[in-house]
């Protein structure tokens, strides 16, 4: 017992618990607030890096495809060169 | 705080050479094409980039649709190795979000290569210490000492005063 009272001393220092007396028991309970707030900012960077790292996909996408030269078709991967329709070699057969 | 562990883990990969990833987050150019959510703009005026261990990375973020916002990050590279590492804290100030404090986060980025030329982006991110600390105790020792307490514990609510 003492072992965890002293556990639940530290989380109440650290503003995860709060902590009440009645008579010879205290009563323990979660502070929802810190925690809520740290779950909003490790969402909010979640999802700031999600759409981020969708638009690097995109981005790096395009940078390819504009780095790669139009006249050469003969080791160009397997990706549809949707940017340019009018290419000559595109309908060849 | 850095020895703590990252709030954030991220492992994606990306299909791109390594050094194209890389250049994507070291040149100011490729950042503002894809940093950010959509909608957002970075005055290439106001981008000032140095990239080297004790450098920095600096820009602006504008919103065309939401004038009011306007957002200043600064990145303090620490570490930076050329093609493999970025570490940094990034300060980020400004007329922010509703809800949002400026505040300070340290942010790693490991590039690696991966198969057909692919590249395995590992990002770790570390919330501001106001957040996880919400007092002199760390966020993280609190929890190891709430697991010790469960694993030794009945799972009480209540306990005896001693």
């Amino acid at each position: 017992m003492p072992a965890v009272s002293r556990h639940l001393k530290a989380l109440e220092r650290a503003g995860l618990i709060s902590r009440t007396r009645s008579g010879k028991l205290r009563m323990s309970r979660i502070e929802a607030a810190p925690l809520r707030e740290a779950a909003e900012w490790i969402e909010r960077y979640r999802r700031f890096w999600d759409t981020s790292l969708t638009r690097l996909d995109a981005h790096l996408a395009a940078v390819q495809a504009a780095d790669r030269p139009t006249d050469r078709t003969a080791h160009g991967p397997a990706i549809p060169d949707d940017e340019s329709p009018g290419k000559p070699h595109d309908k060849e057969n | 705080m850095d020895s703590d562990k990252p709030q954030i883990v991220i492992s994606r990969v990306v299909d791109a050479p390594r050094e194209l990833v890389y250049r994507a987050f070291t040149d100011p150019d490729h950042l503002a094409a894809w940093w950010g959510p959509i909608g957002n703009s970075l005055p290439r005026e106001e981008m000032d980039f140095d990239v080297r261990p004790g450098g920095h990375q600096r820009w602006t973020e504008v919103f065309p649709a939401q004038p009011g916002l306007r957002v200043a990050v600064r990145i303090d590279l620490t570490d930076v190795v050329d093609g493999e590492l970025l570490d940094g804290v990034a300060h980020v100030t400004g007329q922010l979000p509703e809800g949002i404090e400026p505040h300070e986060t340290r942010m790693r980025v490991e590039f690696h290569d991966e198969a057909d030329g692919r590249t395995r982006l590992e990002i770790r991110q570390w919330l501001p210490g106001r957040v996880v600390g919400p007092a002199d105790q760390g966020w993280n020792e609190a929890f190891s000492k709430l697991d010790a307490t469960l694993r030794n514990a009945h799972p009480v609510a209540v306990d005896v005063e001693v």
